[in-house]
């Protein structure tokens, strides 16, 4: 290492510190040594004077003696002696007479140089006393002090220290030296590595060496290289990805660009001047409204002030403006860019031409409507067609047909019919998706409005045990104006779902309003059933068409899948919403809102308000179902009635015991047929039996009716019987049927009497297992065309069951069914026979809809007999059963339809007809053709038993023929039927012609209007 | 005559009064001689302010004169060189022809010497003292040793002299056993028995002496002697005399008040007497 001192600023370390330390050493000395010489010189002065004092405290008493008895000689030798010493320069006795005795001190040669002697400055020290003894003086002592001595002695002293100095400074300066050498090694190291790491190096490193400062110094380089150098990747890839990011930005085919807080553009991409035509350089620092960017009728223009204000991101489409003017349709995000304190800093704005998607957007949908006109088109022109091929069918079974002819025409007839509610529904759904449905507001009355749709599906619901509820809250206004064929359309598909997928329970309808002002309500409905229910994750998917909660479903419970997605658009057209609640297992609910006019006027009721009499009568309500009980609360109260209305016969029972105890008594009492612990009969029983309610009016509530139900119901006094569902209306005329007042009904002219049919030579018993309707209906209607007797199992386990409770001749088994197919089915009666060997073989044939290879075969091979594929004609039907049974099995012909000219009073409700069967016409066109054979042989029984006076056969026949009067709604003959059957069952024979003579004038009006319906 | 007589006696007196004046302004000061007292300094500075205020009072220029020895001192008086002296050393035989004539004398009683022993010494005579060691206070001292010496010399003892330098360092020695006699001034042995509580028997004691007398050469003329005799005697009753001897006095860490009264020639006879047949050798300080 060199001490080079090329220039102040250039001076190594090492050179300043040996500089410094040497002048600061040599600073530190001088002062020392001077300060030291400074003491010395001053002890020195004080040792003279000391010394002099001393002398001449010792000289003057040593002199005094010899001065008083004269000793001149003494006082001589005393001078001469103490001249002697060193520090005395000159010692002199002067006696009284002036003579002098002195002496000089010894000549010591002063080693100092003059500049030293001067610099000492020490003075020449010299004292004269007398020597005075008892006041007189014999003398005087002159004595002088040679300062050589200490003069050498400071001169010695002073070479002393300064070599002294001069050696410590040295050494301390060799050791700085040294030390430095040691340590600005490893500096220098650090030196050059520093360089290299300068000129790009990041990986270079320092071994550790030197003292501890300087390995210290040397360990936060190499951390410090350390964290560079991962700063220096980390810095590149994030430099990549910014280059990665701002080439995708640059080269994006979207224009992005970015500007300020006061609008001046910060930056501008490829994209950005492809679409507006400015160059980066001419956007760039230019504020936009100077570019002109929006057209200022567009999003943009009106919200970007605001916008950067709140400093929040927006996204949507405008029009952005070129340079050249021209209007380009666009989406927009614009995006604020905010500080560490969130302040606004300025927009980035990504600006995309859709012009082109838009086209194609406009194509789509113009695609689309064309698509749903079409489809709506089509739909009406295959309906047209499908009109003409159901009506001329109609109109030829009204010619003379051979039984064949007849068969087919038929099976065209309904399968067209089948084939017309398919397209209806999608007549509809396209309509609704094309824009082109219209509703048809009418002033109409809720209750009765809602009991009557709800009621037509009355017959489904009981023929599987289940209760039928609905209940309108009492706040619901009554009056209202909406699209009531719609409204029970939805109502209709909603409740026939419920009973469709309800095996058990009950299905309820419940009305409140869900808002209400004086010109509108938004009702709220809510159709709840206890079924199957369906899956959270499914229960949005039920709305959308074409879909069911499960694929297996339309497979076992039929449908289009279209029903609850059109009810979801006709909400929605009515201002409303429609969504479910369902747990699988515990029943669904479905809810739906519409929101209605209120009617200024009253709407026509069918049935007058309630009669006075009926205000503050005491009536008795007893239903074990809780819906039940509202809608009889509900009811009665608004007639005024005092109402009384308990859960239970034993309640029942209290409360007619309390009453009668109070003096009081119940005028009418509605007993529920059905309830546990003490059902209504035995209810009535009591209240027969019991005088005191002797004047006590009793009617019977029914889900349904059983054998022997209407003789209970006379036996017991009952005086009215009403099925539930009913309307208030229907309740209204049952009560006040029951009590005596008049009510007012048209009475209907009697139908004429229906020609009779013919009955087959061999009847055989047929278990007939199809799960789907149309077949079943259509498998039973041909069989019982035949003659024969069937008996319908809707899948294998019922099936089986019933061949269990009854014998059978032959089974027709349709092999693919929900719970159990036929096959199995087939093997269990096959296993059963075989745990019976004294049974008889049961002959199963199968029918299949697939005429797939090898299907025969595995009929076969589970045991049965037959094989038949779908869809069953008349005369396959018969060959198989002639080839089980041999001929002479074959029905005979079926009689034809005796059908008079329409007459405008049709004797039955279409509309409630259909309800019933929850809109599907071809059900209905089925239960009418059934009717339609059926009534007359019905008819001609009656008039047989009536002419051979066999009233029971009477009374089998007038209930079996009012149950179908009931299905189609013709109520008026059921009525009838029901007076007749009434008659028979009391055995009395005297109105029986005069009631059974406007039965069939009834019934023949009823069988022309269908003829017309049919037709229509 | 008497006329005469008369007349003389005026002249004389004239010239007396006006011879002494004379004298004692054109003169050189009149040497007055003192023994030593332990050094030439401490005697100079115990009679110099003595000296000046007798000198200022009587108007007789007086200068010490300190011989540097006691042998000196007895030479100078011998020759009658001193003018006045304070001392004994005109006492002794070789001195007698000298002349001085005592004129006063410091305050103080005659005293005597005396050879004492502890009180339960087995010495019981100075005869048992034959041979043995018997301790003085110096050659010099007239009441501790000449006196003592002398005595037991004439009887024929031969003791052997120990000498101890001061007094109370004989006394000291005698107390300590070292010596079974001591010669010692009886006025001061008796201080110091009681002092130090000891308990002795005098088995010889002297006559009583005064020791030391203020005395005047024949040649000084009587009326110097008168005045400076007038000065001496009034100086204790004059305040700053009496100041002077109380600060001299102080010097010497004398006790008693120190005083010059009046005294004849003839009470120092007895003395005279002891020099001049005394067989011990007589040294002075």
């Amino acid at each position: 290492m060199s001490l080079s001192l090329g220039g102040r600023g250039n001076l190594s370390l090492t050179a300043r510190l040996v500089l410094g330390s040497g002048l600061a050493l040599a600073a530190c000395g001088v002062a020392l040594l001077y300060s030291i010489l400074r003491g010395e010189i001053a002890d020195q002065h004080s040792a003279l004077s000391e010394q002099l004092k001393e002398e001449m405290q010792f000289a003057l008493p040593a002199m005094s003696g010899p001065a008083v008895v004269g000793e001149y000689s003494v006082i001589e030798q005393m001078v001469k002696a103490r001249a002697r010493q060193p520090v005395i320069g000159r010692f002199a006795w002067t006696d009284n007479s002036g003579h002098p005795v002195a002496a000089l001190g010894p000549e010591i040669r002063t080693e100092a140089p003059r500049w030293f002697i001067d610099w000492l400055d020490l003075t020449v020290l010299e004292q004269s006393q007398d020597v005075v003894v008892g006041g007189e003086k014999y003398g005087t002592v002159s004595l002088r002090l040679n300062p050589a001595v200490s003069i050498n002695k400071l001169w010695r002293g002073f070479w002393l220290r300064l070599g002294i100095l001069l050696l410590g400074t040295g050494l301390s300066l060799g050791v700085t030296l040294v030390v430095l050498r040691s340590g600005v090694k490893p500096l220098r190291a650090l030196a050059v590595s520093a360089r290299r790491f300068g000129q790009g190096d990041y990986a270079v490193r320092i071994s550790l060496e030197g003292p501890p400062e300087t390995a210290q110094c040397i360990q936060a380089f190499n951390s410090m290289a350390q964290n560079i150098e991962s700063l220096v990747v980390s810095l590149r890839r994030s430099e990549e990805k910014n280059r990665l990011l701002a080439m995708q930005v640059e080269q994006s085919s979207d224009a992005i660009f970015s500007h300020d807080q006061s609008g001046v553009v910060t930056s501008w991409n490829r994209g950005a001047a492809r679409l507006y035509g400015y160059s980066a350089a001419e956007a760039i620092g230019r504020p936009l409204h100077e570019l002109d960017l929006w057209d200022a009728r567009g999003a943009h223009g009106q919200n970007a002030a605001s916008r950067r204000e709140r400093a929040v991101s927006a996204s949507f489409e405008t029009s952005a403006k070129t340079r050249s003017g021209q209007l380009v349709e666009v989406s927009v995000v614009a995006t604020p860019f905010l500080d560490d304190s969130g302040r606004p800093m300025g927009e980035l704005t990504i600006v995309r031409d859709i012009s082109a998607l838009k086209q194609k957007e406009v194509a789509a949908e113009a695609a689309n409507r064309a698509k749903s006109e079409f489809l709506a088109t089509m739909s009406h022109e295959i309906r047209t067609p499908m009109n003409g091929v159901i009506g001329m069918t109609a109109l030829l079974l009204d010619t003379q047909l051979t039984r064949e002819q007849r068969d087919y025409a038929e099976t065209v007839h309904r399968s067209g019919e089948a084939l017309l509610m398919i397209i209806n529904d999608i007549l509809d759904f396209s309509k609704i998706e094309a824009g082109r449905l219209e509703l048809e507001p009418v002033p109409f009355a809720l209750r009765e409005t809602l009991a009557e749709r709800v009621k037509t599906l009355a017959p489904l619901a009981h023929a599987k045990a289940l209760e039928l509820a609905y209940e309108i809250r009492p706040d619901v206004p009554d009056d209202l104006i909406g699209d009531t064929g719609r409204l029970g359309q939805i109502v209709l598909n909603l409740v026939g779902n419920a009973i469709k997928f309800t095996e058990q329970g009950e299905v309820a309808v419940r009305v409140d309003a869900e808002a209400m002002t004086p010109d509108a309500v938004t009702l709220r409905v809510a159709v709840q059933d206890t079924g199957i229910g369906i899956a959270p994750d499914k229960s949005r998917l039920v709305f959308d068409a074409f879909a069911q909660a499960d694929a297996s479903t339309t497979r076992r419970f039929g449908g289009t899948g279209l029903g609850l997605a059109i009810c979801r658009r006709l909400v929605e057209r009515m201002g409303g919403r429609i969504w479910l609640d369902s747990e699988p297992g515990r029943g669904s609910t479905f809810h739906f809102t519409v929101l209605l006019e209120r009617a200024r006027a009253p709407v026509p009721k069918q049935v007058a308000a309630p009669s006075h009499a009926l205000h503050g009568l005491p009536v008795l309500a007893v239903d074990d179902n809780a819906t039940n009980r509202r809608l009889l609360e509900a009811i009665l109260t608004t007639w005024g009635v005092a109402l009384t209305i308990v859960a239970d016969g034993r309640s029942a029972l209290a409360a007619l015991e309390k009453a009668r105890a109070a003096g009081r008594t119940f005028r009418l009492v509605l007993l529920d047929a059905r309830m546990p612990d003490i059902d209504g009969f035995a209810v009535a029983e009591r209240i027969r039996r019991e005088p005191a309610l002797a004047g006590v009016t009793v009617m019977l509530l029914t889900s349904d009716v059983m054998n022997g139900d209407l003789a209970r119901c006379r036996t017991l006094g009952i005086a009215r019987h009403l099925v539930k569902p009913f309307t208030p209306s229907e309740l209204l005329n049952a009560v006040l049927l029951a009590l005596g007042q008049s009510i007012e009904t048209k009475t209907a002219p009697s139908p004429p009497a229906p020609p009779g049919a013919e009955a087959s030579s061999r009847r055989l018993h047929v278990l007939v297992a199809e799960d789907n309707a149309v077949n079943q209906r259509l498998i039973v209607r041909l069989l019982e065309k035949m003659g024969h007797i069937p008996i319908v199992a809707y899948n294998g386990q019922e099936a089986v069951e019933a061949y269990e409770s009854r014998p059978f001749d032959v089974a027709l088994m349709d092999v693919q069914m929900p719970v159990m197919d036929g096959l199995a089915a087939t093997m269990a009666i096959r296993e059963s026979e075989a745990r019976h060997p004294g049974r008889r073989r049961l002959p199963i044939m199968a029918l299949t809809a697939y005429a797939m290879r090898g299907d025969r075969e595995r009929c076969l091979a589970a045991g049965m007999d037959e094989y038949l594929t779908k869809p069953i004609k008349l005369e396959d039907l018969s060959a198989a059963l002639n080839r089980l049974f041999g001929e002479g099995v074959a029905a005979t012909d079926p009689g034809e339809p005796i059908l008079s000219e329409p007459v405008p009073e049709a004797g039955f409700d279409l509309t409630t007809a259909l309800n019933y069967v929850g809109g599907d016409r071809e059900l209905l066109d089925e239960l009418l053709g059934i009717f339609a054979e059926d009534a007359p042989v019905r008819i001609e029984a009656m008039r047989r038993a009536i002419g051979g006076g066999d009233t029971p056969e009477l009374m089998r026949e007038a209930h079996t023929l009012k149950g179908a009067l009931k299905v189609i709604g013709a109520t008026s003959a059921a009525g009838l039927a029901q007076g007749l059957e009434a008659l028979g069952r009391a055995g009395d024979g005297t109105d029986v012609d005069k009631l059974f003579a406007a039965l069939e004038r009834e019934m023949d009006r009823l069988l022309q209007s269908l003829m017309v319906s049919k037709r229509a | 005559m008497k006329k005469w007589i008369g007349g003389a006696s005026l002249v004389v007196l004239l010239l007396v009064v006006l011879g002494a004046r004379g004298w004692s302004q054109s003169q050189q000061p009149l040497l007055f001689g003192v023994i030593i007292w332990r050094s030439p300094t401490l005697t100079a500075q115990f009679w110099n302010p003595i000296l000046r205020h007798v000198s200022d009072r009587s108007g007789v220029p007086l200068q010490l004169k300190v011989a540097p020895t006691g042998p000196d001192h007895t030479a100078m008086v011998r020759r009658g060189e001193l003018h006045f002296l304070y001392s004994n050393h005109n006492f002794i035989k070789e001195n007698e022809e000298s002349g001085y004539r005592v004129f006063a004398r410091p305050t103080g009683d005659a005293q005597s010497g005396e050879i004492v022993v502890l009180k339960d010494s087995p010495i019981r005579s100075l005869a048992d003292l034959e041979g043995k060691e018997v301790v003085f206070p110096h050659t010099a001292a007239f009441l501790g040793y000449h006196l003592p010496m002398d005595s037991l010399l004439r009887k024929g003892i031969h003791v052997k002299p120990h000498f101890a330098g001061t007094q109370e360092g004989a006394m000291t020695q005698l107390k300590a056993g070292r010596t079974v006699a001591a010669g010692v001034n009886a006025e001061v042995m008796r201080a110091f028995a009681q002092r130090e509580n000891i308990a002795y028997r005098v088995l010889w004691s002297s006559d009583k002496f005064l020791n030391l007398a203020l005395s005047a050469h024949p040649t000084v003329p009587a009326e110097t002697v008168k005045a400076v005799r007038e000065a001496f005697l009034k100086m204790a009753d004059d305040p700053e005399g009496a100041k002077v001897l109380a600060s001299s006095a102080e010097l010497l860490k004398q006790t008693s008040p120190l005083a010059f009264i009046a005294a004849k020639d003839s009470e120092f006879a007895n003395m005279r007497r002891f020099y001049r047949t005394a067989v011990v050798k007589v040294e002075l300080q």
